[in-house]
């Protein structure tokens, strides 16, 4: 055992619950991520812990200086559940009140046996956390706003989602990390969405934590038949954020879309893995990650789609296309087909770049400065992503946003 | 069972034509391993001092090492105690002309279809031949000679062109580079070894055979392939294996430098023993090969096509050091029954304006998987480096397995790198068309399948792709083409 | 040369062609209208063999032989030839290579000798005048990176050199510009004579007013339910096929 597990060993005795007694030593055993792993070849999980987060559960007793008007600013939705530091408030929360509707705070603790570190750590230390029933034939109109959001907690924030959507069912969520103080924060969440049989689920997840965030997320989908479930990551900004999105494509003709764009600058580090298995027949999955790398930045995407046996006449599309504005950018990719079934169409593509002389030559010749051509250029590039943002306040605001942060007007 | 489950069926039955076993004396070490087997080889090989303590050194630091697990490859583990490292035909003498050579070994060429004869008098390519572990003959010596060639076995350049062996030998590939490279190191019998000198224009393909034909050997070549400035050489080699219950193990070394304004082609059509239709047998396929450009302007081109050996386990590469070097990867591997294959290429950017491009075409049928591994490195001092990749994947029957991990790392600002891969299958409305027109399904799959690797059969030279295309039907189908 | 009585065929239990029936000899033009969704495409692939139809009662009689019977490499053979509405592509197989298995496979059936090399590149080069192919097509792929005229261009110049008994032209005017309508139709007057016949399934009228029809029908719910000469194409061009809506 490395010495590193030993602050996990500690901290046993605190734990109550058997469950979360069973994660913490599953965690144990896997022992903390390394470069050495397959998963982790690109991304120094040590760099996290170097910023001096603790392994402990919450404490629901600490306060917070963020006000109602802060969730205002930055809401779109009268639909919002907020977590702060890690604590979810009641106070700041609202839903549309739908006798089909349930929600709780809750762990949830089950017991669980993953070869996932994070997961497992989330299981053991999470006292919060949404567990929502969207019932059969149910339509939520607005979008459900989710906030995590934390002012200078050194505790790492642990927090585990469970989502259930019924038959038929139509609902939209978009969920906002924000780091309201420049101390580092650290946010490792994991959501497991289910989406019934001809449910259409959209879930926008938006990382916008600044400097001093750092951010683990592990989402798991479980698709019934002809359901849709479209999941998009934005990571505008953070140290280091790590996305693993996994779907299991269950029932026949359903389709899972993955989209991403990654917008990193400075020494910021964006390490995005999908995992896609189509275990039936006749689905389809597409999925269109982009990013745009200046800075010392490094990007990594990790996109894996498997095809079983089963899943004959299966359609999945993968991409991954990156945009190098800076020469000391890092770009890993690896996008990866594995394919059990013949009756298939698979492609997938990956490409790497800079922008294109000739467009930039265009834009000038149509009287458009060099820097102002340029970053139309560079936004155009993200747009695509964008673009495919339903909820019109979002997009809007999703634009400003990257505009913002490209340092582009408009 | 539809017309498709026909055609496949009759692949899964044919045999593999190579199978035989040549009655021949052999001279060999005991089985296993140590340092003394090492000794043994060395001395039969009449090396100098240095070449066995660089042996020895190789086996010292496989002895740490363990095997690789990562590849998408499933197999019993190796008995590294259960192979015999030497085995030669008996005598083992120089020959003079081919009328010495065993007549059981000349009609073993016979049937592999390599007269050496024939290639001496029609086609110009020189040939050299490993049978189990030593080079028995190679042909055109003189030929070559005259242009400052040297193209002989490895154990002949360690005896007569020691300096050349000792500059250039684990400069690609180091003896600790990976396990199978370091047992390679160690016990390494033959193999073949090549230099054309500065400006020189190799005449002919140069060709090396390899053949395993005792039971229970292992064979370890090592071939060094040295273009100096300015000199082009093209180079072909093939391989063959008995029909036997057992898994044999080969592990193999090819170190490729290419100097200042060199180009090399290395074409590669590879059809070990790939084991019966219910997977028993077969030949498992570890093989290190590597390039260098070395210099500005050098270009490196592989061109393999794979259809035997039961596991195969191989990424001929390119290190692309020299400014505006080139490195060209051309792939057809076929699996079928329960054949594994992990198989791509490394392309590493180092230089100024390099350029790679990788085209893998792989064809799983059977039970088999296939899988291409690549990885794409542009190093940040590779200014405006290129790749372009290309991964398609063809799956006959629903059994089989098709895979994919291009691994791409870009570390500046102004290299474009383009990955695009495809899984497919022989569409019926695609095999409707050609019955349309008169032709039957079996010639139609036939056709598609040539189709679908044109790309990389028109990259290998004529006197191999007529061979490569008859491999190919034979390992997909009984009597496709 | 066929006969087609009483056709029925289904496709995943759904009956698409419901008693159809045909009869077309030696040197003539049959055309088939009809709107969208009435069988007429899979009238063509019924009588070239495709799989996944079934017959459900019927029969086709083609040169004397039980069509239903034979493969459908083995129909090509005998010389029934489809004009595909939607040509494959097929990548890394040249036109030549294709064509020069085509009609050597052709030709074995018949107990031939393969052709000649020599006389295969002659006739290329004289088939592709006829509908005006570039030079470079020989070694290209069949169909790939074609345009859509050209892939119908191909077609016709596959039945040129393949010159089958009988030709089922599959809407082959669709999508097609004037000129690219007229190079195809060209070709088909080119070929005809007494000796073959062809089936030419449109959509539209005005490939009738370059291919002069024997016998226009009108198909409709999977049969044919009025038969007339070239004048009912024009009529049908001004009334539409309301007047079989009745029918129905």
């Amino acid at each position: 055992m490395n010495l590193d597990t030993d602050i996990l060993e500690k901290i046993m005795p605190t734990i109550k619950n058997s469950h979360q007694q069973h994660s913490l030593q599953n965690a144990i055993n896997i022992g903390f991520p390394t470069m050495k792993q397959e998963e982790w070849k690109y991304t120094y999980y040590n760099k996290i812990l170097q910023q001096g987060f603790s392994f402990k559960t919450a404490e629901h007793t600490q306060t917070s200086s963020i006000t109602k008007e802060f969730i205002d600013a930055n809401a779109t939705s009268s639909n919002r559940i907020v977590f702060i530091n890690g604590i979810f408030h009641n106070e700041f929360s609202s839903l549309v009140n739908h006798p089909k509707i349930n929600f709780w705070n809750s762990n949830n603790a089950t017991e669980s046996n993953t070869v996932e570190f994070l997961v497992e750590i989330n299981n053991a230390l999470s006292t919060d956390g949404i567990f929502l029933e969207i019932g059969d034939h149910v339509i939520v109109d607005e979008p459900i706003e989710i906030f995590y959001l934390s002012d200078n907690n050194q505790a790492i924030i642990n927090l585990k989602n469970k989502i259930i959507v019924g038959k038929n069912a139509q609902v939209k969520f978009a969920e906002y990390a924000i780091n309201t103080q420049q101390a580092p924060t650290y946010n490792n969440i994991v959501t497991s969405i289910n989406v019934a049989e001809n449910a259409n689920v959209e879930f926008y997840k938006i990382q916008d934590g600044g400097a001093g965030f750092y951010s683990t997320d592990n989402t798991f989908v479980q698709q019934a038949a002809k359901s849709v479930c479209n999941i998009t990551t934005l990571s505008l900004s953070g140290e280091i954020i790590r996305n693993v999105l996994q779907f299991d494509i269950n029932g026949e003709r359903a389709a899972a879309h993955m989209n991403g764009l990654y917008l990193l600058q400075q020494n910021e580090h964006v390490d995005n893995r999908t995992l896609v298995n189509h275990n039936v027949a006749n689905c389809e999955s597409f999925e269109l990650y982009k990013g745009i790398l200046g800075g010392t930045s490094t990007g990594v995407f990790n996109g894996k789609i498997v095809v079983k046996q089963a899943a004959q006449k299966t359609n999945a599309f993968q991409s991954n296309r990156n945009l190098m504005l800076s020469n000391d950018a890092n770009i890993y990719t690896k996008p990866q087909l594995e394919i059990f079934a013949d009756d298939v169409k698979c492609s997938h593509g990956a490409t790497s770049s800079q922008i294109e002389d000739s467009e930039l030559f265009y834009l000038q010749a149509r009287g458009i400065g060099k820097t102002t051509a340029r970053g139309l250029l560079v936004f155009a590039f993200g747009e695509e992503i964008v673009e495919m943002i339903k909820p019109e306040a979002l997009k809007i605001r999703m634009e400003k946003r990257i505009a913002e942060l490209l340092n582009i007007e408009f | 069972m539809n017309e498709q489950d026909a055609i496949l069926d009759e692949v899964v039955n044919s045999e593999y034509k190579y199978g035989f076993v040549t009655n021949i004396e052999q001279e060999q070490a005991p089985k296993g391993l140590n340092e003394d087997i090492i000794r043994f080889i060395s001395a039969k090989k009449e090396e100098p001092e240095w070449m066995l303590e660089w042996r020895l050194k190789a086996y010292r630091e496989w002895l740490k090492m363990t095997e690789p697990k990562w590849a998408n490859v499933h197999y019993p583990k190796v008995d590294f105690q259960d192979v015999i490292y030497y085995s030669a035909p008996k005598p083992k003498k120089e020959l003079s002309s081919l009328d010495e050579v065993d007549p059981e070994l000349l009609k073993t060429f016979e049937k592999l279809g390599i007269s050496l004869d024939e290639q001496k008098r029609l086609s110009g390519v020189a040939v050299d031949v490993v049978f189990d572990s030593v080079s028995v003959k190679t042909t055109f010596q003189e030929a070559l000679k005259e242009r400052g060639i040297i193209f002989c076995s490895m154990s002949e350049a360690i005896r007569n062109h020691s300096d050349l062996v000792k500059k250039y030998i684990g400069t690609v590939v180091p003896q600790k580079d990976n396990f199978y490279a370091a047992l390679n190191s160690a016990v390494f019998s033959d193999g073949s070894f090549c230099y054309i000198p500065k400006g020189v224009r190799c005449p002919m393909e140069l060709s090396t055979y390899f053949r395993i034909n005792s039971a229970g050997s292992g064979q370890f070549e090592r071939t060094l392939l040295i273009a100096d400035e300015g000199a082009y050489v093209s180079y072909l080699e093939g391989c063959t294996a008995p029909q036997r219950d057992e898994n044999q193990l080969h592990a193999a070394v090819v170190e490729l430098i290419a100097l200042d304004n060199a180009e090399i082609k290395y074409s590669t059509v590879q059809n070990w023993y790939p084991g019966d239709k219910e997977g028993k047998g077969g030949i498992y396929n570890f093989v290190t090969k590597r390039g260098i450009c070395k210099g500005n302007n050098a270009k490196i081109s592989w061109t393999q096509v794979e259809t035997g050996s039961a596991v195969t386990w191989k990424y001929p590469s390119c290190i692309l050091a020299g400014d505006n070097s080139i490195g060209e990867f051309y792939s057809v591997a076929v699996t079928n029954h329960y054949q594994q294959a992990d198989t791509g290429t490394k392309m590493i950017h180092i230089g100024k304006n390099t350029k790679s491009r990788i085209v893998s075409k792989g064809i799983s049928a059977g039970k088999s998987q296939n899988s291409y591994r690549g990885l794409v490195k542009i190093h940040k001092k590779a200014e405006n480096a290129r790749n372009f990749s290309q991964c398609d994947s063809l799956l006959m029957g629903d059994q089989c397995g098709a895979h994919t991990f291009p691994y791409i790392e870009v570390s500046n600002n102004n290299s474009k790198v383009e990955h695009e891969a495809t899984t497919s299958k022989i569409g019926e409305d695609m095999l409707f068309y050609f019955q349309q027109r008169g032709i039957d399904e079996e010639t139609a799959v036939a056709m598609i399948v040539n189709g679908f690797c044109k790309e990389v059969m028109d990259h290998l030279p004529m006197e191999f792709a007529v061979e490569a295309r008859k491999l190919l039907e034979i390992s997909l189908e009984g009597s496709v083409g | 040369m066929l006969k087609i009585n009483n056709l029925h065929v289904s496709i995943d239990n759904k009956e698409i062609l419901k008693g159809f029936s045909l009869e077309v000899n030696k040197g003539e033009i049959h055309a088939i209208m009809g709107p969208n969704g009435t069988g007429k495409s899979t009238l063509g692939n019924v009588l070239a063999g495709k799989e996944g139809y079934v017959i459900t009662e019927g029969t086709i009689e083609f040169d004397g032989k039980n069509l239903l019977e034979l493969e459908a490499h083995e129909r090509a053979q005998a010389g029934l030839f489809l004009a595909f509405q939607y040509p494959i592509e097929i990548p890394g197989v040249s036109n030549a290579n294709f064509l020069k298995a085509s009609i050597n496979e052709i030709r074995k059936s018949k107990g031939e000798e393969p052709m000649p090399p020599n006389e295969f590149l002659k006739m290329m080069r004289e088939k592709m005048e006829l509908v005006e192919m570039k030079k470079d097509f020989i070694s290209r792929a069949v169909n790939q990176g074609f345009s859509g005229g050209e892939k119908k261009r191909n077609e016709i110049f596959q039945m040129a050199m393949l010159n089958p008994k009988l030709a089922v032209l599959d809407e082959t005017d669709s999508g097609l510009d004037i000129d690219a309508m007229r190079i195809v139709a060209n070709g088909v007057n080119k070929l005809h004579n007494s000796e073959n016949a062809f089936i030419v399934i449109t959509h539209y009228q005005r490939l009738l007013d370059y291919i002069i029809p024997d016998f226009v029908h009108v198909m409709y719910d999977g049969r044919i339910v009025k038969t007339g000469d070239k004048s009912l194409a024009l009529e049908l061009e001004e009334k539409g096929y309301e007047e079989f809506e009745l029918i129905k």
